[in-house]
């Protein structure tokens, strides 16, 4: 038997984060397996679409940026002597887990609302358990991802460097997280925030460097040349522009990713998961007022 | 301890509820604007414990902030200030399907939906059983919720919830979902979980199922607490005081008092509450869902100080109610309309009058009895009157030493279909219940767009009991024919002897039974209309709802007793197999004699369930006579000789207790009766009274 005690006072708390969250470890989990269930039950080829989404993507802009616009334009995107199409997928399969994971948690309060409104447990399980869903889309595509570059780059290229990938993923997904804590809890109060998500995220999809390498410096851009610097360290604050790379780094280079790609990205995940945590505590209690 | 604390609390909803666009109102945007809507206080400084094992009622008008404190006791959301504490497990009610995702079967639901109420996995597994017997739904658990129908649903959604085991329950509401059978359980299994020292917060619009659950209730009104206290105290206190709110109208004529309370009326007399909490209200019966008057949305179109009109919309279905209440000189006269928006299906309104259980006695058109004790184990209403669809006067008397005044109901029908029926409630209502009810038949089950004048029920508190007695001996009188000390009374296809006021007669009485198409078809299961009298000559004609063909008995007075002249109308051809016209008697009949024989009625046996034929001549004869000590004998016979009847005498089984003599008109073997459309005579006869004669009959009691 559970001793719950709860009174308004704690449910504020910050501190109750984690303990709440173990104290119903087995519920997020059900709400995870519910979602997996329900998705891939009715539709036929299951996990399939999860694999032929990002090859599909992979392969139309393998055609256009790969074939297409180098030819037309007569310029090639360098990628270090691989593949254009293992380069690619190398950014896409983690960006699509960002895309979809803020998309799917920043609106899964919305959508549990009833249950929200009618029950009481620790509120963060709700997008957590929509980012723990994209991670099997994720687990695909990084399948998915392995047997390209083994293919294309012949399988000597995997090495060590992929145990590295797991390292850059927990800063990302610890990024995720945060960020999601947070703007689920904003898109209570304000429903413009899943819109301007989409728009971010387009947005991003290009100042990211997915279909390119990563730029030295931005020395084409017409400001003046006082300000490149400004701008490319803005550029750099974008902390998928930094992950990427280093999952460039492990996967394709079989290399340790530069600590320089790293840091910045982490330190940003620990303050957006303490914020975000701290945010959506302080507001979790009321949700049910205004959903 | 307390299990639960609430501590001044307060709870505003701020003007900016709801989600909101950033331009919207509410949004950023309001910030630079001065005109700023008004905020909602839905409770304001309240303050209660709950002690382990109280099961504490909230009432309160609509709006009155009762969903928002159980809101805040379920810790769905935080008050404003004040302080809520609750030790322990909590399980509310009021999120019946929670979490259920359509898409998953019923057992990943179950498991999921415990889950989200705070179970963990193996305790699931331990009671996963009986949560599935208890839905009833075993052959569809693994089923995807979303092939389930509503009704399903819920039952799964209530099962999980009344399984979780927790320390407290938050009811809402909740038993006004799903049939009356599934309703029955949901009490049954809350007074179960009473039994076990749970705790159980109660929040309800049924005033009496909160006086029947709870043992102290909590009364809100507009977000204040007004008062807290026994059920009944409270509950009188919220029906008296807090009358001038919109849904509630206060109407007093005599020493009558009536307070109209969202679709329910209740009756006081002399500051005495005449009708239990839930008082006089209706139901709609829609898609084998009963949707109650108390759930409708009301509003009170004018109020007087003798009454008043209200129009209550029903929440689920496009139903209006129309109720015209007003009091005169203690006189109740409530008239019912309904207006349908659409087409409406409908097999049953009815319109209930909850007494308390202080009324012993009822009348019931001419009959008089008594109500039997309610128990404990009473889980289903069970109806105390056998339905006549003639009766339209009705009464309930209180029982020795109660000051309560007796209830004398007239019931004016507009529609056809229909009858007065009295009711005991299941113990956890605990009420006789007058119910009027309206049973369309299948063909006629829609009710129309437009508005239907019902029924107008004329409730009478004001008459003494010997009023309500003479009318009922009045009524009596009129179907009764006097022979000198024989009484021969009709009563619902019966008709019973009497001999200076002693009852000759038994159970069945006098009355007719014909096997047709394999089945026994009673003539006190016909639908009998009212008595045509002519000097000391009744008529009445039964019909049957199953078969083609009306009974039309003739009952005259004649030498030593009555004649009794059966005919048969059919509509359409008819076979029978056999028929016959018995007399049901006391059991101190003793002896019995035909032309052919004659015999002692031997003791009950126990063991026997079946009717025995004592004699063994089954040649036509013209007469069936029985005596018994200190019994005037009483003879059924025949008058035409066209129609031969076999005349025999029988025991009953042990249970009926009951010598009946029996005239028998079959045909030679597997020989049909055959019936063309028409009238025929069926029987002819006397059943003849005459003060015992005979020596031996006093002397010789038969062997036990």
């Amino acid at each position: 038997m559970s001793q719950a005690l709860y009174t308004n006072a704690q449910q504020h708390r910050l501190s109750r984060v984690i303990p709440d969250l173990i104290h119903h470890r087995e519920l997020l989990r059900d709400m995870v397996w519910k979602e997996l269930r329900a998705r891939y039950r009715n539709a036929m080829m299951g996990f399939l679409w999860a694999v032929l989404q990002p090859v599909l993507m992979m392969l139309i802009l393998t055609f256009v940026f790969g074939y297409l616009l180098p030819e037309m334009m007569g310029a090639r995107l360098g990628s270090g002597g691989h593949s254009y199409a293992s380069h690619l997928l190398c950014g896409l399969v983690p960006w699509q887990f960002l895309a979809v994971a803020l998309a799917c948690g920043t609106n899964s309060l919305l959508e549990s609302q009833d249950l929200i409104k009618k029950v009481y447990f620790p509120r963060e399980i709700i997008p957590i358990a929509a980012v723990l869903n994209c991670l099997v889309n994720l687990a695909i595509g990084f399948v998915t991802l392995l047997v390209v570059i083994a293919a294309l780059e012949g399988p000597s290229t995997l090495g060590v460097g992929v145990l590295y990938f797991p390292l850059i993923f927990a800063v990302q997904f610890v990024l995720v997280i945060g960020i999601v804590l947070l703007l689920s809890a904003l898109n209570v109060y304000y429903r413009d925030v899943s819109y301007m998500i989409e728009v971010v995220l387009a947005f991003g999809f290009y100042a990211t460097p997915i279909l390119y390498p990563l730029p030295k410096s931005l020395g084409a851009l017409p400001v003046p040349e006082a300000w490149k610097p400004w701008f490319y360290q803005l550029y750099l604050a974008n902390p998928m522009a930094n992950l990427i790379p280093a999952y460039r780094q492990a996967l394709l280079e079989n290399q340790v990713p530069d600590a320089a790609l790293l840091w910045r990205p982490a330190v940003l995940a620990v303050v957006m998961l303490v914020v975000g945590a701290w945010l959506f505590r302080r507001q979790a209690p009321t949700f049910a007022d205004h959903l | 301890m307390h299990l639960i604390e609430v501590e001044n609390v307060s709870k505003i909803y701020r003007p900016r509820r709801g989600p909101s666009m950033l331009l919207a109102r509410g949004g950023f945007v309001n910030l630079f604007r001065r005109r700023r809507p008004e905020e909602v206080r839905a409770l304001e400084d309240v303050s209660f414990t709950v002690d382990a094992g109280e099961a504490v009622g909230i009432i309160g008008a609509n709006g009155s902030g009762k969903s928002t404190l159980l809101k805040l006791l379920a810790g769905v959301t935080v008050p404003t200030t004040g302080r809520v504490a609750v030790r322990g497990r909590v399980a509310s009610l009021l999120e019946l399907g929670a979490g259920f995702h359509p898409l998953l079967t019923g057992r990943e639901n179950v498991y999921l939906n415990a889950g989200i109420l705070g179970m963990r996995r193996h305790e699931i597994d331990a009671v996963f059983d009986a949560i599935v017997a208890f839905s009833g739904i075993e052959e569809f658990i693994d089923n995807p919720v979303n092939t389930y129908s509503s009704g399903m649903f819920v039952r799964l959604g209530f099962a999980v919830a009344a399984h979780t085991n927790p320390d407290i329950f938050l009811v809402d509401e909740v038993l006004s979902v799903g049939d009356e059978e599934f309703q029955r359980k949901c009490r049954q299994r809350i007074g179960e979980l009473r039994g076990q020292g749970k705790t159980i917060v109660f929040v309800s619009h049924d005033l009496g199922t909160v006086n029947a659950l709870c043992n102290r209730v909590v009364l809100l009104s507009k977000g204040r607490m007004m008062a807290r206290g026994t059920p009944q105290a409270t509950i009188e206190y919220y029906l008296r005081q807090i009358g001038r709110e919109a849904g509630i109208h206060t109407f007093s004529s005599g020493q009558t008092e009536a307070v109209f309370c969202h679709g329910r009326v209740s009756l006081f007399h002399r500051q005495r509450e005449v009708t239990v909490p839930t008082g006089l209200r209706m139901n709609v019966l829609c898609m084998g869902q009963w949707h109650p008057s108390g759930s409708a949305d009301w509003l009170i179109e004018e109020r007087g100080p003798d009454g008043c009109r209200a129009r209550g919309r029903m929440s689920r279905l496009p139903v209006t109610l129309i109720w015209d209440l007003r009091l005169e000189n203690d006189r109740l006269r409530w008239a019912i309309a309904v207006e349908c928006e659409q087409d409406t299906t409908t097999p049953l309104i009815n319109a209930d009058v909850l007494l308390p259980t202080a009324y012993t006695r009822w009348t019931y058109g001419e009959s008089l009895g008594d109500f039997p004790d309610i128990i404990p184990g009473d889980q289903n209403w069970t109806t105390v009157v056998t339905v006549d669809w003639n009766c339209r006067e009705t009464a309930a008397l209180p029982g020795p030493g109660s000051d309560l005044p007796p209830v004398l109901t007239r019931l004016e029908a507009h529609s056809p279909y229909l009858c007065l029926l009295w009711s005991n409630s299941d113990y956890v209502m605990g009420a006789r219940a007058l119910q009027a009810l309206a049973q369309f038949p299948d063909s006629d089950q829609t009710l129309e767009a437009g508005r239907h004048e019902l029924m107008t029920l004329h409730l009478d508190l004001g008459q003494s009991e010997a009023t309500a007695r003479e009318r009922a001996e009045a009524l009596k009188a009129e179907r009764t024919i006097q022979i000198g000390p024989v009484a021969a009374q009709f009563e619902r296809g019966g008709v019973s002897f009497t001999y200076d006021g002693k009852a000759l007669t038994h159970t069945v009485h006098l009355h007719t039974q014909a096997l047709i198409a394999q089945m026994w078809n009673m003539s006190r299961d016909l639908q009998w209309s009212s008595v045509e009298r002519t000097g000391d000559r009744l008529e009445v004609s039964g019909e049957s709802s199953r078969l083609p063909f009306r009974q039309h008995w003739e009952i005259e007075a004649a030498e030593g007793g009555v004649a009794f002249r059966v005919w048969l109308e059919a509509k359409e051809p008819l076979e029978v197999q056999e028929y016959n016209v018995s007399i049901g008697l006391k059991p101190e009949y003793a002896r019995w004699e035909t032309c052919h024989e004659s015999g002692a009625f031997p003791p009950f046996d126990p063991t026997v369930k079946e009717w025995r034929h004592l004699n063994r001549s089954y040649a036509p004869g013209s007469y069936v006579r029985a005596r018994g000590p200190a019994l005037p004998t009483i003879a059924l016979e025949t008058a035409n000789d066209d129609l031969p009847f076999r005349m025999t005498a029988i025991n009953t089984g042990f249970e009926q207790h009951t010598r009946v003599l029996q005239a028998i008109y079959a045909p030679e073997q597997a020989q049909w009766l055959h019936f063309d459309p028409g009238r025929h005579l069926w029987f002819d006869g006397f059943v003849k009274i005459a003060p015992d004669t005979a020596p031996d009959s006093t002397g010789a009691p038969p062997r036990e």
